[in-house]
């Protein structure tokens, strides 16, 4: 398939269990296209660089930044925003960030929620240091991390 | 895995209390509302063209192929701004900064040419085919030789960088006392330059109502109602016609105070194309443009008697504003409240000089989540105390005891000039001494230091001033720093209370319903808080400095005892007894001696508006306009353990203890949240983060992958603890948190690295304290190893 | 000013088969993506423009596999640093590049960025190149005219800089099994999720003396870096202490590190000694 420079092409997702199917320009980023596209804004750009992870989203199973992809490579894909991992009531993970005030201005939230959703996937059982590991494409500016790791271990503990 | 808290924000929780925030709900949900998470239809994006140069004349401005660039719409210049006198406008502190230049520009990354454009790809496509043509001038990034005879001048409508010169203090009683003085101590130390590198950068949409006249901006910013006034009084827009609003803020810690020119930009192309405007910054536009913090040379000077008795403080410095003089200081204080430096002691006299310049480097001198320059100010006088503690070969912690404010001499006047109201500092640092056992580390250190190993131990006993602050000294702007609160309490006994604050991460929410709670014993489910909203809320200056809990936090208080009055006439009436015999408790009324036969507060509301007293006007609501009597002054002692490896010069921060005493606390979880977070900005401070530029004034990185903010891996754990004392002039004794450990902790983390090589003969090593630093140091003293 | 997020327009190529990507890039002006983990960044500062990007990721079929050819482990170009450092048989085979893949960038990183992207981008300071340059691995590079194999060791020219030509790509990198070899992969940064200041990657045959030892560098000049001549004085020794010291400084005399934001040169050097000697110890199981 050829999509000459300037012309669109098709993109066709399911998030949050819905399939979506938009003409985009190929240089429209993945995260333009949640937040822009579709209209789903609890996804967030926090940098350019690909470092600070407030776009994560989960990406047919996996973490992913979504301001470092284009819609293009999403074609087919499923996609879960922070939208769609409640089922109209707060998730387990949701649940601990507030019973264990990880969260200050909220800015980076829904990205970490993300990314420990999809930590707490491979791993349901993380130590300290795992979930740092697991965190660190994560900045937070406002809590220090420590209230977010402890909201992990809990999130942990109440999904097992 | 067992959960601490336990409370849910449901019933009367007032002081105290470890309610979850009633705000965390919609950002976990991902139903934050945002500047860019808004869109209105026929909405277009504005991008800018940014100077490569940090000095430059603009010689021509070629637009042609940007405008036949399909989806343009709009394309703005300086000069046209020039024609409805918007090329510059005024800044927080009296001086004047650009919009758009017209003749030249004065620092990498200033905003150059606006484009308006139907999408953010097609503005920035149309960005990169505009030609600017700049014959490059000298730039000067020194703000010491920027304050020579020789140096170029930065601005064009000056004819010197001197910004100001501003001083306090006795000189000759100082002087005279440094000249009697056994020992004198003197040091330099570069407070680096910093990015408050908020998570959301800053942003606007200005939608201009063509048919109303109306001007709607949705704006990044930390105190929206002064600028509103201050659009109105510029743009001459009726200032009933500007509503300002200020949504969900993604982070502040004072970057959000300032008025950028994206946001005069995108409100002048409303206003021309009649749609919504948005503007959002790409975080390395934001790191390149927005206003910096600290950039401090300091030089002080301490006197003091061979027993360690503190006599005097002497201190000079070269503050670098940048192009423009951007802090967002009260208008009195130039160095803003740097005058706090005489920090936690009993100190005879002082004298305090700062002198400000002008570089072509980004404007700013805001603060990095602190009041005003308290940061710079805490930093100096605990550096230099520890450095005569080590001069005298006296133990640093016994040396702070020796020369602390005694308790019983609060309220304590500073030679400098301020009423402290409240404080015990021994305690503070004696509970941080017990909890992290400091003689025993004391003991450990010299055991390893006879092994030739590097550790060291850090005290910083800091006294913060917040909360402005009272009306006779304190103004933005010419306005008084009050703060409002305004509560309306409904038929049904349901609350919304409305504030001139604007939190970006605290807990207003929940915090101020508390305090109403309290106060009122209404549940605080029952209690929604807006804030940020200049055509609904009572006007405000704003949340920054600590000063919400201090300012904002007395102002609900006293409009909770203004209601509480009047609900006593009401309940009065209800049982058909005297005022005088009423008695209130937690949300009950009734007569002396029947506690049973009760009132309600939410009986009392409906009846204010079914069943009012005679000669009693219906309703139950009140504002306040709180004029705080004094500022409040938190404080606290940190101690911090760090281990150097001598072959890398890698340090790690073993053990941290924080005791920190902000007076009555509203919400503990929050309060140790503000801590924390703030502690690790301050390890970022200490260890990482700098903004760096070249002698041409270009910057080093700037962007989020060169601007090494914490991650979860590298921040230490955290101990807190606390000690109470209360304000006693506040309505809750409560003195404000938000800041304290970003004011208290960077001394104690380069307290204790240079304790850790003291003996290697290391007086001082300015932050960052990236570890090659430290290693070239260990180098050029014979003590690096190989191991 | 670099300080964009928005790429420059570009058109695309969805391939149906290699031959068809191989037949498209003899046009020019086109630039593969894969996982787009490097890739994406450069476009978004507009560094580079191409004219099309050519998206291998419907080539999955073809280039992402994990092949067990007994002497050696063969994987495709597209295999993700997150499937490397997971996948049994390169736990098992090629230890030295699972435990690798593991420390590139962050999570979310590793599950998008492939083996052929980091490879192809030859960033000085990536971790994978050292990894390559230690087990001699062999990569595939294809174009219409056909197939042809490149030691790693002649792949990496500089920074940014590879044997890979404009209308080649990267089919796949072969490793060796070398079996009874201890590892380690030791990485300093100056924070979690930046590239290396010092990367080295090591394996090593220990029985009561050396039996092999291949040592090699990322992060400390303008390419991933193999001293082969000074790692022949530590083999067929029952390693001191003192050698490592002495074999360390020597290494570090080699290095011609930048200075930069990650340190000046002569600290590099210096940690870069130091590490030698950490990492060393460790894998020679050499007490101090």
């Amino acid at each position: 398939m050829l999509v000459r420079p300037g012309e669109k092409v098709k993109v066709k997702v399911k998030v949050n269990g819905i399939w979506y199917e938009k003409e985009v320009e190929p240089r429209k980023l993945l995260v333009h296209f949640i937040r822009e596209d579709i209209g789903l804004t609890g996804t967030k750009i926090g940098c350019d660089t690909s470092t600070c992870g407030a776009c994560t989203i989960i990406m047919n199973g996996k973490s992913v930044k979504s301001c470092t992809l284009f819609a293009f490579q999403a074609n087919g894909a499923e996609i879960t925003t922070i939208e769609g991992i409640g089922d109209s009531k707060l998730h387990p993970i949701q649940e601990a960030f507030k019973d264990n005030f990880a969260l200050q201005c909220g800015y980076c939230t829904p990205g970490m929620i993300m990314q420990t959703y999809f930590l707490l996937k491979t791993n349901p059982n993380p130590t300290e240091e795992e979930i740092k590991d697991g965190l660190h494409g994560n900045i937070c500016r406002c809590t220090g991390y420590q209230n977010i790791i402890k909201a992990v271990k809990d999130a942990a503990g109440r999904m097992r | 895995m067992t959960v601490e808290i336990t409370e849910e924000p449901k019933g009367v929780h007032g002081m105290g209390h470890k309610i979850r925030r009633k705000e965390d709900i919609r950002f976990l949900l991902g139903k934050g509302n945002y500047v860019d998470d808004i869109k209105l239809p026929g909405m277009v994006y504005l991008a800018f063209v940014r100077s490569p140069y940090a000095h430059a004349k603009i010689k021509s401005i070629n637009v042609e192929k940007a405008k036949t660039l399909p989806g343009v719409i709009d394309i703005i210049t300086g000069k046209e701004l020039e024609k409805v006198g918007l090329a510059w406008i005024p800044t927080l502190m009296g001086d004047k900064m650009m919009v758009l230049p017209t003749d030249k520009v004065v620092y990498q990354g200033q905003e150059v040419v606006a484009v308006i454009a139907e999408d953010r790809y097609k503005a920035y496509d149309a960005a990169s085919l505009i030609e600017v043509e700049y014959e490059p001038l000298e730039p000067v990034t020194d703000p010491k030789k920027a304050l020579e005879q020789s140096s170029p001048i930065v601005r064009p409508d000056k004819n010197t960088n001197l910004v100001f010169k501003w001083e306090a203090g006795n000189k000759e009683e100082t002087d005279k006392l440094f000249k009697e003085a056994d020992v004198v101590v003197s040091q330099g130390f570069y407070y680096q330059r910093l990015h408050v590198a908020y998570m959301e950068p800053v942003g606007s949409i200005a939608h201009y109502d063509p048919v109303s006249g109306k001007l709607t901006i949705w704006m990044t910013s930390q105190a929206p109602h002064v600028v509103r006034t201050v659009f109105s009084l510029v743009t001459k827009i009726p200032e009933n016609k500007i509503r300002i609003i200020s949504p969900d803020i993604g982070g502040g810690f004072g970057g959000k105070v300032y008025v950028y020119p994206g946001y005069v930009v995108s409100a002048h192309a409303s206003i021309k194309l009649g749609r919504p405007v948005k503007w959002i910054a790409t975080r390395s536009e934001d790191m390149r443009s927005t206003a910096f913090a600290r950039d401090y040379h300091i030089h002080g000077e301490i006197a003091a008697k061979k027993d360690g008795t503190i006599l005097a403080l002497r201190i000079k410095v070269i503050s670098d504003h940048g192009a423009f003089f951007g802090d967002a200081n009260p208008s009195k204080f130039s160095a803003g409240l740097f005058s706090i430096c005489t920090g936690s002691y009993d100190i005879k006299a002082a004298h305090v000089e700062v002198v400000g310049a002008h570089t072509n480097k980004p404007p700013g001198g805001i603060a990095y989540r602190c009041s005003f320059r308290v940061t710079e100010a805490a930093y100096a006088i605990e550096r230099l105390v520890d450095i005569l503690a080590h001069e005298l070969g006296m133990d640093p912690a016994e040396l702070r005891l020796k020369n602390f404010i005694p308790p019983e001499k609060f309220p304590y006047k500073s030679a400098l000039g301020w009423t402290y109201d409240s404080g015990n500092y021994a305690a503070a640092l004696k509970k941080a001494m017990d909890k992290i056992g400091y003689w025993e580390l004391r003991k450990e250190q010299e055991e390893k230091r006879k092994r030739g190993e590097l550790m060291g131990i850090g005290i910083s006993s800091f006294t913060e001033i917040v909360g402005a602050g009272p009306a006779d000294l304190f103004d933005i702007v010419g306005i008084k720093m009050f703060e409002s609160a305004e509560i309306r309490i409904h038929p049904t006994g349901k609350v919304i209370a409305r504030f001139g604050t604007r939190a970006q991460g605290q807990g207003h929410e929940t915090t101020y319903a508390q305090i109403i709670s309290e106060i009122l014993g209404i549940p605080v489910e029952d209690i929604i808080i807006e804030e940020g909203d200049t055509d609904t809320c009572p006007y405000g200056l704003g949340t920054y400095a600590s000063r919400s809990t201090p300012t904002a936090g007395a102002a609900a208080a006293v409009s909770a005892k203004k209601i509480l009055d009047k609900a006593k006439k009401i309940a009065a009436h209800l049982l058909e007894a005297r005022e005088e015999d009423i008695v209130y408790e937690k949300g009950r009324f009734y007569v002396k001696g029947s506690p049973d036969k009760f009132k309600t507060i939410q009986d009392v509301a409906l009846a204010a508006y079914t069943n009012p007293p005679p000669g009693i006007e219906a309703g139950l609501e009140a504002i306040t306009y709180y004029n705080p009597p004094n500022m409040t002054f938190p404080f606290g002692s940190y101690i911090c353990v760090v281990d150097i490896d001598k072959g890398t010069g890698q340090i790690k921060v073993r053990k941290f203890v924080a005791v920190d005493d902000c007076g009555n606390i509203i919400n503990p979880v929050i309060v140790d949240g503000q801590i924390m977070g703030a502690l690790t900005m301050s390890f970022g401070t200490a260890f990482l983060e700098e903004i760096r530029y070249d002698e041409n004034g270009n910057i080093y990185g700037g962007s989020f992958a060169e601007y090494m903010i914490p991650t979860a891996i590298e921040t230490p754990k955290w101990e807190l603890d606390k000690t109470i004392t209360p304000s006693p002039h506040h309505p809750l004794g409560a003195k404000g948190v938000d800041e304290s450990a970003t004011v208290g902790s960077p001394a104690a983390f380069v307290n204790a690295v240079v304790d850790a090589l003291w003996h290697l003969g290391v007086r001082h090593i300015d932050m960052p304290l990236w570890p090659w630093k430290i290693w070239q140091i260990l180098k050029e003293k014979g003590a690096v190893s190989d191991e | 000013m670099r300080c964009n997020m928005y790429p420059t327009i570009f058109g695309l190529y969805e391939p149906s088969s290699i031959y068809d990507t191989l037949d498209f890039l003899d046009n020019g002006n086109a630039k593969i993506i894969a996982g787009g983990q490097s890739l994406i960044p450069m476009l978004k500062l507009r560094v580079i423009q191409p004219k099309f990007l050519v998206d291998l990721n419907k080539l999955r079929g073809d280039l992402d596999y994990i092949e067990d050819r007994g002497k050696s482990i063969g994987l495709g170009s597209l295999a993700t640093h997150a499937k490397i450092s997971t996948d049994q048989i390169v736990k098992s085979k090629i230890p030295l590049l699972s435990v690798t893949a593991s420390k590139v960038g962050d999570m979310q990183v590793r599950n998008l960025g492939t083996l052929g992207g980091s490879v192809s981008n030859a960033d000085p300071s990536a971790d994978y190149p050292a990894v390559l340059l230690a087990y001699d691995a062999t990569l595939t590079l294809i174009s219409s005219g056909g197939e042809r194999k490149v030691k790693a060791s002649e792949f990496f020219k500089g920074p940014f800089s590879t044997e890979l030509k404009d209308n080649e790509i990267l089919r796949e990198v072969e490793f060796p099994v070398l079996e009874g070899y201890a590892y380690k992969y030791e990485k300093i940064v100056r924070r979690a999720g930046d590239f290396a200041m010092v990367g080295i990657a090591v394996l090593a045959k220990v029985s009561d003396k050396v039996e092999d030892l291949r040592i090699a560098y990322t992060g400390v000049g303008e390419k991933a870096y193999r001293p082969y001549e000074l790692e022949k004085e530590l083999v067929g020794k029952k390693v001191t202490r003192d050698d490592l010291e002495k074999f360390a400084e020597k290494v570090s005399a080699t290095l011609t590190p930048p200075s930069d934001s990650r340190g000046s040169s002569s600290y590099r050097k210096k940690v870069a000694k130091i590490a030698t000697i950490k990492t060393l110890s460790e894998v020679l199981g050499v007490v101090s």
